[in-house]
């Protein structure tokens, strides 16, 4: 029956909502195209690459954290009097409905005191905190930069 | 590195850069002049000014070790995490391209402007990751100010960094050296591996032996 067919579909709907829900709150803001350059041997310094995509709204990578080092660190580049410097941000913006790539001579995060060698073919777990967002925790993969 | 050599080391990148653009304003105005696909070719290669640095083996090495060869020289520091990895890359990538075409003597080397934290045996280490040929120079900093204000080049160390894992600001060009031990040509970021070895093999191609040539 009509009705019944009604009340079939809109549970099928509360059902799929249900599932949806949560699934789309967590992938407000989802980490792409990420990788962690292999170090050199003795390196104490690392660099991490992503980007991020922010499908909320208004928010900002605010700071990281991994197991494999000291410390993370939020880190541009900036150009001055004809020199490359990294300095450390903050935070780095989220538009809504935009993103934010760190990527190799820009921003970056910013690893020191690595407590072992990054290995190409390794992954390394890195904890992202947002302004807003609850905090993302993705597995990163190692790769040699040698060729980029 | 103190304020007033940041200055003068400041004041050395704008002449140099200023000189590059006269060569280059020159070269559209009076005939061909040099052809850089990469880079600037300097009009007149500059002689190194005689200095003292140690090499990745400990050893003296000073403007002498710079002849009879091509060698193409990045400054940066081993614990910069991004750029000089990134440029070091390239090196590696203009060796293997080189090698591939042709039997040119091509060198390649790290300065490292952070002697403090970059001793010979962390520079061997680190170049030979990129490639197994590639060597580290470094040394005291008035004697590595002799060889980046020659080849146009900038850094500043913290005067006083609060722990073991500063950063090290630094510009970041490729600098040629050609067989007689002049600056021949400078390659700016960002880096085009494949131009800059088509213009190695062009600029090897003239074969300049030490003390002869124009």
């Amino acid at each position: 029956m009509y009705p019944a067919r009604s009340l079939n579909l809109f549970l099928h709907l509360l059902v799929a909502a249900a599932l949806c829900g949560p699934v789309t709150a967590l992938a407000d803001i989802a980490v792409e195209d990420a990788w962690a350059r292999a170090t050199p041997p003795g390196a104490r310094t690392g660099a991490v690459y992503l980007t991020l995509v922010n499908d909320g709204k208004t928010d900002a990578l605010v700071a990281a954290a991994t197991d494999a080092a000291d410390r993370a660190e939020l880190h541009t580049h900036v150009h001055e009097n004809g020199m490359m410097a990294m300095r450390e941000v903050g935070a780095i913006e989220l538009p809504p409905g935009g993103e934010a790539r760190l990527k190799p001579h820009g921003d970056h995060v910013m690893l020191f005191g690595l407590r072992g060698p990054l290995v190409a073919g390794e992954t390394i777990s890195l904890t992202l905190e947002f302004a807003s967002a609850e905090p993302l925790t993705v597995e990163i993969p190692v790769r040699d930069g040698r060729s980029r | 590195m103190n304020g007033r050599t940041a200055l003068v080391a400041l004041v050395a990148v704008v002449a140099f850069g200023l000189g590059i653009w006269v060569t280059l304003q020159q070269g559209d105005e009076f005939g061909p002049g040099p052809e850089p696909t990469g880079g600037y070719v300097l009009d007149q290669p500059r002689p190194l000014p005689a200095f003292e640095l140690v090499d990745e083996q400990g050893a003296v090495f000073t403007q002498a070790d710079f002849q009879g060869h091509w060698s193409l020289l990045y400054f940066g520091f081993t614990y910069c995490p991004d750029i000089c990895p990134s440029a070091l890359g390239v090196m590696a990538e203009v060796k293997r391209e080189l090698d591939e075409v042709d039997d040119l003597d091509d060198r390649y080397y790290l300065v490292s402007v952070d002697p403090d934290r970059d001793t010979p045996e962390r520079l061997a280490e680190y170049v030979t990751y990129f490639d197994p040929a590639f060597r580290g120079v470094t040394g005291a900093f008035d004697q590595l100010d002799i060889v980046t204000r020659a080849a146009g080049a900038v850094y500043k160390v913290p005067e006083a960094p609060a722990d073991e894992d500063y950063l090290v600001a630094h510009s970041s060009t490729l600098t040629l050296i050609d067989p007689r031990g002049r600056i021949h040509a400078i390659f700016t970021s960002p880096f085009d591996a494949a131009a800059i070895a088509r213009d190695l093999e062009r600029l090897g191609a003239q074969d300049l032996e030490p003390g002869v040539g124009p």
